[in-house]
C-alpha cells in the first residue's frame, strides 16, 4: 500500500476533463449471453432487491441494536439485553452471509448484463468503492468481535462496538449511494469530470436521506419479527415491541423525501415514473401504497392505539416493506432509461457520441463472436439482422420470453416497422436511437419479420436502393440525439 | 538489473498491481483458512469418527469453531482483489466471467449454501447428529471446492483470448485447459499449510491461556503442512512443465529475484519448522518464524502469478487505461479511510482481547475456588 501511493505521488498528473470516458469499440466488444425467456434486467433486478433489502435490515439493525444496547445499560432492561442477542443471531445469518453474499452477486451479475457499464462505474468511482470496501471491513470485524465476544463484555465496551459497526454501515450506505445516484443523475460531473462533483450528485442528498428512512423501517419490521418468537410475556414482548417500533416513526418524512428525490430527477426520467410510462408509473405507486400501509398502522395502531403486533403481522408488514423497496428499485432503475448512466451510456451500452460513427461504419463491423445459430438464417441479411438484435436491443429484450420484441413489433406492417426502429428514440422516449446503418435496419426489420412468420426455410433479400434511401432519410430525421434531447430541440431544417 | 516487479512496470500499472497483489495475499490467508480447513474436517468425517465440539482445544475443534468468521472474511477481503482486477484487467477478466456464464455465477449460491453448512457444523443441532455433521463438513468442502475450480478456470480462460469465440460459439461454459489441473492443485495443496500455520498459531494461544493441547495435534498439523508443500510444489512444477517455457523464462527475470528468493525462503521456513516440530521433542512449532515464512511466500506468489499474467495479456494496450483511471480522484480520501478504519478494527480487536484475557481470568479464579 505504502509503495503504492508513493508512486502514486510520483506520478501524479492533473486531472483532465474527458479523461474518465473509457474508449471502447461499442457493444460488439464482449460475448453477450442469451438468458432465453428471462429479461436480463429481471436477474440483475432480483438479484438487487434481495441486496438491498438485507443491507437496508444490517444498516438499520444497527441503530436499532446501539439504542437496545444503550437501553439495556441505562434501565437495566433485561428483556433488552436477551433481544439483541437473538436479534444478531438473526442479522448474522441474514445479513452476514446473504447479504455478503449477493453483494459479491450484483458485482457479478452486472458484469453479465453490461461489462461497459460497470467497467466505467469502476474506471470512474474505484477509489470510492475502495473506501466503501474499507468500512465494509469495519462493519464485518466489529459485528463478528460482538457476535463472539460480546457476552464477555461490559456495557460500555459492547455499546461501543455496536455504534462502531452502525458507523461502518452507515458510511458504506454513504459511499455506495453517491455511485448509484450519479447513474441517474451525474449533475455537473457531465463537464467537469471531477469524482465529487459526480458523487454529491443533485439526487445524492434526498436519496440517501429516503434510504436512511428505509433503512431504520426494514430494522423495526425485522425486530418485530424477532420479538414475537421470543419466550417471554406478552407484556414483555409488548414493552420491547413499542421501542422497536419507534424505528418506523422517520416515515413521516417519506413524502417530503420523496418529492424531493422526484424533484431531482431528470425531467423526461420524472415524467415516466409519474405516468408516462405505464409500468414504471404502476410500481411507483406500488411502493408508495405499500409504504403508505406500513407507516399508517405503525403511526396509528402501534404507536397511538398501542396495539400489539403478532409475528404473522410483522412478517406481513415485512413482506410489505420488502415488496416497496423492490417497487423502488424498479423505478429507480427504469427511471434511467433509456441509458444505464445517464448521458454517457445508453442502456444497450452504446456510447452516445459513438452512435454517429456506427451510423457510418456499422454497429456489428468489429464483432468477433459468431452466430451460436447461424446455419439457421436462410440469408446473410437475416444472421446480419440477428446480430444486430444481439448487440443493440437483447440487453432489454428477448425472442421468445418477456419483453419480447416479436410480439412487440409484430402487427406493424412493414414501413411501419421500418420507422418506428428507424426513429427508435421517438417511437419511446425510453429507447435509444438506432445506432447502424440502413442496411443493419433493414437487416433487423426482415429478421424480426421473418422470425414473425415463423422461420420459414426461404425468405428473399432486401436491398432495393430506393428502401436504403429512405431509410437514410429516416435516420437522419431522427438525429442521433436521445429521444428527451431530440424533442426538446428545434427540428433540424429550422437550425 | 530492472527494478523489482511491478516497479519495472509505469507507474500507474504498478501502483493497481502492487493493491492487487496485497488485496490478493489478505483474501489468500482467509480462503485457505477456509478451503484447507474445510478440507481438513472433510477427511475427519470420512474418517466415521463422532462429532466434533467447536470447545475442543483440537485442531478440528478450532476449524468447527472458527470456520464461519473465516468464510465471512474471505468474502470481505475478496471485494478488494476483485476491485482492483477490474481496473487491471478489465476486458480479459470480463469476457472470461461472460463466457462461464451460469456456470461462473453459481459460485455465489454455492457460496451461501457452503457459509449455511459451516453455521450448520457448529450447532448443536448437527453436533447431535453425527450423520448430518460428516455431510455438512463434506457438503461444505465441496462448496469450497468448486468455487475453487471456477476461480482458477476463470483466471485460465482469461489468459487465453484465442479460446473465447469459438467456446461462445459452442455455448461452453466449461473450460478444459491442460494447465487447470496443476494450477488447481497448486493452490489447493497450498492452503494446507497456511490453514495449518494459522490453526498452530491458534492452538498455541490457546496453550498461552492455559488450555491443554494434545501433542498429536501439533504432529498432524504438521504433516497436513508438509504433504501440502510437497504435492503444492509438484503441482507447481507440473504446470511449469505443461506451460512450455514460458513460466521458466518468467521466473529468471531480474525483475522476479526477490519474490522468488522470498518463495524460496519462505517455504524453508515452513520446513524447518514443521520438520523441527515433527522430530524433536515438545512438538511446538515456533510461531513467529512459520507466519513469517508463510505470509513471505504468499505475497511472493501473489506477485509471480501476476508477472506471469502481465506476459500473457496484452498490457501495452491497458497501460493506457490505467493512467486515466488513476486520474479519477478520491485516493487521498481512500488513504484516510483506509488509515482511519484499520485503526478502528485493531480498537475492535483489542476489545476482542480484552473479552478474551477476562475470560481466562475468570477461568483462573474458578480454578482457584473449585
Amino acid at each position: 500500500m505504502v509503495v503504492a501511493f508513493g508512486l502514486f505521488a510520483w506520478h501524479r498528473r492533473e486531472v483532465t476533463a474527458g479523461a474518465l470516458v473509457l474508449h471502447m469499440n461499442g457493444p460488439t466488444a464482449y460475448p453477450i449471453q442469451d438468458f432465453g425467456p428471462v429479461m436480463k434486467g429481471m436477474v440483475i433486478g432480483g438479484m438487487g432487491i434481495v441486496h438491498v433489502f438485507l443491507a437496508q435490515f444490517a444498516i438499520g439493525g444497527g441503530v436499532l441494536m446501539s439504542y437496545f444496547e444503550w437501553r439495556s445499560a441505562r434501565h437495566q432492561d433485561a428483556d433488552a439485553r436477551l433481544f439483541l442477542d437473538g436479534f444478531f443471531k438473526v442479522l448474522v445469518l441474514a445479513s452476514f452471509v446473504l447479504g455478503a453474499m449477493t453483494g459479491v452477486g450484483m458485482w457479478l451479475t452486472s458484469i453479465q448484463i453490461s461489462p461497459q457499464t460497470i467497467g466505467q462505474m469502476v474506471a470512474t468511482f474505484h477509489w470510492v468503492w475502495a473506501i466503501e470496501w474499507t468500512f465494509f471491513c469495519v462493519e464485518v470485524c466489529c459485528g463478528y468481535v460482538f457476535y463472539r465476544y460480546g457476552a464477555k463484555l461490559g456495557h460500555p465496551d459492547r455499546l461501543r462496538l455496536l455504534v462502531l459497526y452502525s458507523l461502518a454501515s452507515y458510511g458504506s450506505l454513504f459511499w455506495i449511494n453517491g455511485i448509484l445516484s450519479w447513474q441517474l443523475t451525474p449533475g455537473d460531473w457531465i463537464l467537469s469530470r471531477s469524482l465529487w462533483d459526480g458523487f454529491f450528485n443533485p439526487s445524492f442528498w434526498p436519496s440517501l436521506l429516503f434510504r436512511t428512512v428505509a433503512c431504520l423501517a426494514t430494522a423495526g419490521l425485522g425486530a418485530a419479527v424477532v420479538i414475537d418468537t421470543m419466550s417471554l410475556s406478552r407484556e414483555r414482548r409488548h414493552t420491547l415491541l413499542r421501542s422497536a417500533i419507534r424505528f418506523l416513526t422517520p416515515m413521516v418524512l417519506m413524502p417530503v423525501l420523496a418529492i424531493w428525490y422526484l424533484w431531482t430527477m431528470p425531467e423526461d426520467s420524472r415524467e415516466w415514473v409519474l405516468g408516462g410510462s405505464p409500468a414504471m408509473n404502476l410500481f411507483f405507486i406500488a411502493a408508495v401504497g405499500a409504504s403508505l400501509l406500513i407507516a399508517l398502522y405503525a403511526m396509528v395502531g402501534l404507536l397511538y392505539k398501542r396495539l400489539y403486533m403478532n409475528g404473522a403481522t410483522a412478517l406481513l408488514l415485512l413482506a410489505l416493506a420488502f415488496g416497496a423497496s423492490a417497487g423502488g428499485e424498479f423505478v429507480r432503475e427504469g427511471a434511467r432509461k433509456p441509458f444505464s448512466i445517464r448521458q454517457v451510456l445508453y442502456s444497450n451500452a452504446i456510447r452516445p457520441d459513438a452512435v454517429a460513427r456506427m451510423r457510418r461504419e456499422g454497429s456489428v463491423a468489429n464483432d468477433p463472436y459468431p452466430l451460436r445459430d447461424g446455419e439457421s438464417y436462410p440469408t446473410k441479411q437475416l444472421a446480419l439482422g440477428a446480430r444486430v438484435y444481439r448487440a443493440q436491443c437483447s440487453v432489454c429484450h428477448t425472442l421468445s420470453g418477456a419483453n419480447n420484441v416479436i410480439e412487440l413489433t409484430k402487427s406493424w406492417d412493414l414501413d411501419q416497422q421500418r420507422l418506428n426502429i428507424a426513429k427508435l428514440q421517438h417511437t419511446k422516449g425510453f429507447m435509444p436511437p438506432f445506432a447502424g446503418p440502413p442496411s443493419e435496419l433493414e437487416a433487423l426489420v426482415q429478421m424480426l419479420r421473418w422470425r414473425a412468420a415463423h422461420k420459414p426455410k426461404h425468405w428473399p433479400v432486401s436491398d432495393d436502393p430506393a428502401v436504403m434511401r429512405d431509410l437514410q432519410r429516416m435516420l437522419d430525421e431522427a438525429t442521433t440525439l436521445p429521444g428527451s434531447l431530440s424533442q426538446r430541440r428545434p427540428p433540424m431544417g429550422k437550425r | 538489473m530492472s527494478a523489482p516487479f511491478p516497479l519495472d512496470l509505469p507507474a500507474t500499472t504498478a501502483v493497481y498491481l502492487c493493491l492487487y497483489v496485497v488485496t490478493l495475499a489478505l483474501h489468500v490467508v482467509f480462503m485457505s483458512y477456509s478451503l484447507g480447513g474445510a478440507c481438513y474436517l472433510a477427511l475427519a468425517a470420512l474418517r466415521k469418527g463422532g462429532t466434533v465440539s467447536p470447545c475442543e482445544r483440537t485442531a478440528r475443534g478450532v476449524l468447527v469453531d472458527w470456520l464461519p468468521f473465516s468464510l465471512g472474511l474471505t468474502i470481505t477481503a475478496g471485494v478488494g482483489p476483485l476491485l482492483f482486477v477490474q481496473i487491471l484487467y478489465e476486458k480479459a477478466f470480463y469476457t472470461a466471467n461472460l463466457l462461464l456464464f451460469y456456470r461462473w455465477m453459481m459460485i455465489v449460491p454455492v457460496l451461501i449454501v457452503g457459509f449455511y453448512l459451516l453455521y450448520l457444523i457448529k450447532s448443536d443441532y448437527a453436533q447431535a447428529r453425527p450423520w448430518l455433521w460428516r455431510g455438512a463438513c463434506i457438503g461444505a468442502f465441496l462448496c469450497f471446492a468448486f468455487v475453487a475450480w471456477s476461480w482458477t478456470e476463470n483466471h485460465l480462460l482469461s489468459t487465453d483470448p484465442r479460446a473465447w469465440p469459438e467456446m461462445y460459439e459452442q455455448r461452453r461454459v466449461v473450460y478444459a485447459s491442460p494447465l487447470l489441473m496443476p494450477r488447481l492443485g497448486m493452490w489447493f495443496f497450498g492452503t494446507w499449510p497456511v490453514m495449518a500455520a494459522a490453526v498452530a498459531w491458534q492452538l498455541r494461544a490457546a496453550e498461552s491461556r492455559g488450555q491443554s493441547v494434545p501433542d498429536r495435534e501439533f504432529v498432524r498439523l504438521g504433516r497436513v503442512a508438509l504433504i501440502g508443500l510437497v504435492f503444492g510444489g509438484a503441482c507447481a512444477l507440473g504446470y511449469a512443465m505443461r506451460a512450455g517455457g514460458q513460466v521458466t523464462a518468467v521466473l529468471n527475470k531480474s525483475s522476479l529475484w526477490l519474490h522468488v528468493s522470498m518463495l524460496v525462503l519462505g517455504v524453508a521456513a515452513m520446513l524447518v519448522v514443521w520438520i523441527r516440530c515433527l522430530t524433536g521433542k515438545g512438538r511446538r512449532p515456533a510461531i513467529r518464524p512459520l507466519i513469517a515464512g508463510t505470509l513471505a511466500s504468499i505475497l511472493a506468489s501473489g506477485a509471480i502469478r501476476e508477472s506471469l499474467r502481465v506476459e500473457q495479456v496484452d498490457m501495452a494496450a491497458l497501460m493506457s487505461h490505467h493512467s486515466r483511471a488513476l486520474q479519477a480522484g478520491g485516493h487521498v480520501v481512500f488513504g484516510i479511510a483506509f488509515l482511519v478504519n484499520a485503526l478502528v478494527i485493531a480498537y475492535a480487536l483489542t476489545l476482542a482481547a480484552k473479552a478474551v484475557r477476562g475470560t481466562t481470568k475468570a477461568d483462573e479464579i474458578a480454578t482457584e475456588e473449585s
